[in-house]
């Protein structure tokens, strides 16, 4: 593998900047390695016009021209992103029958208005309905550190790229963890914003109630800079915030910052490297109470009962009429979505307001709450159970376990990975109040700086 | 799953259990869905499943008052 691979987004940017290589180098390198071994991440990979873009920036940059933050850097997306001609699979076979997108989505076409270059799309669970990136048309994402085992989903294809060097930054998208899940279980950073925080406009959506999109990636200065960029209004997607977007200060200054750790719901069942972790980062951060999130089990079964409501919904239509052409891994799940009655999915909604005022109550006192991000490390892809505190658990409904209930209320989560010597990465969740991105960056960058985190590339 | 037996005496007293296989059924008539019958028992045993995750929040009491949030702004 090639220095230039291992560099992040933010090194790789300056590298060009400065002249000491060319964007044509750093995607053709990539180009090649995604080639030479894609591990399955890749879903599409377009060549031709990564090198006409990267062609585009030297041509720029020996023309004194501006150059945004992003020149250079190779990018891939979640195959849910639309991709102008392109047709968006969002994991799915039915999908291959659709026309290929016009435009891109908002946050590909923001990314590579800063310079950024696309260079293909990632694989996922079947329309995003899923923790582990088994996919029964695309097949597995197996997991960069360990290839017998699942890279997490549902967006796998996206933490995996950045774990193996592929790529330094990628788009995911999550409705119950599938940003944080696979981020955790492939040892990177994946940042889930505030709900509406980022645009979804042009991505295929799950239950658009509770979906967010967001990057990965192996600094936290990469993942500030693509959120810095990703910010704005859209009026394409109804529930996009206008507020004013943030410039991320990278201090690590966390003097007089009230950190806590997530007690009850998020202190069960976890592994002994999972709850080390956990551990490791409040030592870091001085936390020392804890807090409680109240009916946060509660919480994670609503979130069940929209995201299977409002999926099942969006889905009718092809469960109607192609339903042998669906994932069986998800086939059944949609279907009995469909059977929902109506009063449970609003008695859901209605406990999602209540839960949030709670939740908002208690960001009073603490400025960022600590969890665990997976109950465990990466399971084996052929998995389907696992032991924890002695109680024998399904694998893929509980790596959402911790996960679940803050999406359900929209808060922004950092999921910072935690990598000991001979063992499997694993993730703790930030957890600010709405809007405070900002705190999350300087706790991570603390860590960061600590060297209490770390995502190194997978030596695969 | 759960079957109603109309022959158990001790059954004869309480209310109707409630038969997840037929709602299922029906319901996939209602939404003019075609479930293959080797396939409809992993479709009853995942609504059972989501039966179960419901029930916590269907038990938890809400104040008249407190309507869902709508995120749509016109």
């Amino acid at each position: 593998m090639s220095e230039a691979s291992v560099l992040t987004a933010s090194q790789t940017a300056t590298a060009i900047r400065q002249g000491e290589t060319t964007a044509q180098a750093v995607v053709k390198t990539a180009l090649d390695q995604i080639q030479a071994s894609n591990l399955n991440c890749f879903t599409t990979v377009l060549a031709s016009s990564a090198l006409a873009a990267a062609a585009e920036t030297e041509r720029k940059r020996l023309a004194g021209e501006s150059l945004g933050p992003l020149a250079g850097v190779p990018f891939a997306v979640k195959n849910l992103f639309d991709i102008a001609g392109t047709v968006t699979l969002a994991g799915s076979k039915i999908n291959r029958a659709n026309p290929p997108a016009t435009e891109d989505a908002t946050a590909v076409a923001r990314l590579k208005a800063a310079g950024a270059i696309l260079v293909g799309a990632l694989n996922m669970d079947e329309y995003a309905y899923g923790f582990v990136t088994v996919n029964e048309h695309y097949g597995a994402t197996p997991n960069p550190h360990d290839p017998t085992r699942i890279s997490g989903g549902s967006s796998g294809g996206s933490a995996a790229a950045v774990a193996a060097g592929r790529v330094p930054l990628t788009l995911g998208a999550d409705t119950n963890g599938s940003i944080r899940v696979p981020a955790a279980l492939c040892g990177v950073y994946g940042l889930k914003p505030t709900y509406g925080r980022l645009s979804r406009a042009g991505a295929f959506l799950f239950s658009s109630s509770l979906d967010h999109i967001g990057p990965f990636g192996r600094s936290v200065e990469d993942i500030a800079q693509a959120f810095q960029v990703l910010q704005g209004a859209d009026h394409r997607d109804p529930i996009c915030s206008d507020r004013p977007g943030i410039a991320p200060v990278l201090s690590g200054e966390i003097g007089g910052m009230r950190i806590a750790i997530a007690a009850g719901h998020f202190a069960q069942t976890t592994t002994p490297t999972v709850a080390q972790a956990l551990e490791k980062v409040a030592d870091a951060l001085g936390a020392t109470r804890n807090v409680i999130l109240p009916e946060s089990a509660r919480a994670r079964s609503a979130a069940y009962l929209i995201t299977a409501s409002e999926g099942s919904q969006l889905h009718l239509a092809r469960l109607q009429t192609q339903l042998q052409d669906f994932d069986s891994a998800t086939r059944d799940r949609f279907l009995a979505g469909a059977f929902i009655p109506s009063s449970w999915y609003i008695q859901a909604q209605r406990f999602r307001r209540w839960y949030r005022d709670q939740v908002r109550d208690l960001f009073q006192t603490v400025d960022v709450i600590l969890a665990p991000t997976t109950p465990c490390p990466a399971p084996l892809i052929e998995q389907t159970t696992m032991e924890l505190d002695g109680q024998t658990m399904l694998v893929r409904p509980h790596l959402g376990f911790y996960t679940q209930p803050l999406s359900f209320i929209g808060l922004p989560v950092l999921s910072v990975p935690v990598c000991f010597p001979g063992e499997l990465p694993v993730g703790v969740q930030l957890i600010a109040r709405p809007y405070d991105e900002q705190s999350l960056f300087t706790a991570a960058t603390a860590l960061e700086q600590a060297g209490v985190t770390r995502s190194p590339v997978a030596a695969i | 799953m759960t079957h109603q037996s109309a022959d158990s005496p001790a059954e004869n007293h309480s209310a109707p259990t409630f038969d997840t296989v037929v709602y299922v059924q029906q319901s996939t008539q209602l939404l003019q869905l075609s479930i293959p019958p080797e396939q409809m028992a992993g479709v009853v045993e995942n609504f059972e499943r989501v039966q179960t995750i419901a029930q916590p929040v269907l038990d938890f009491p809400l104040p008249d008052t407190l309507e869902a949030l709508p995120t749509f702004e016109p």
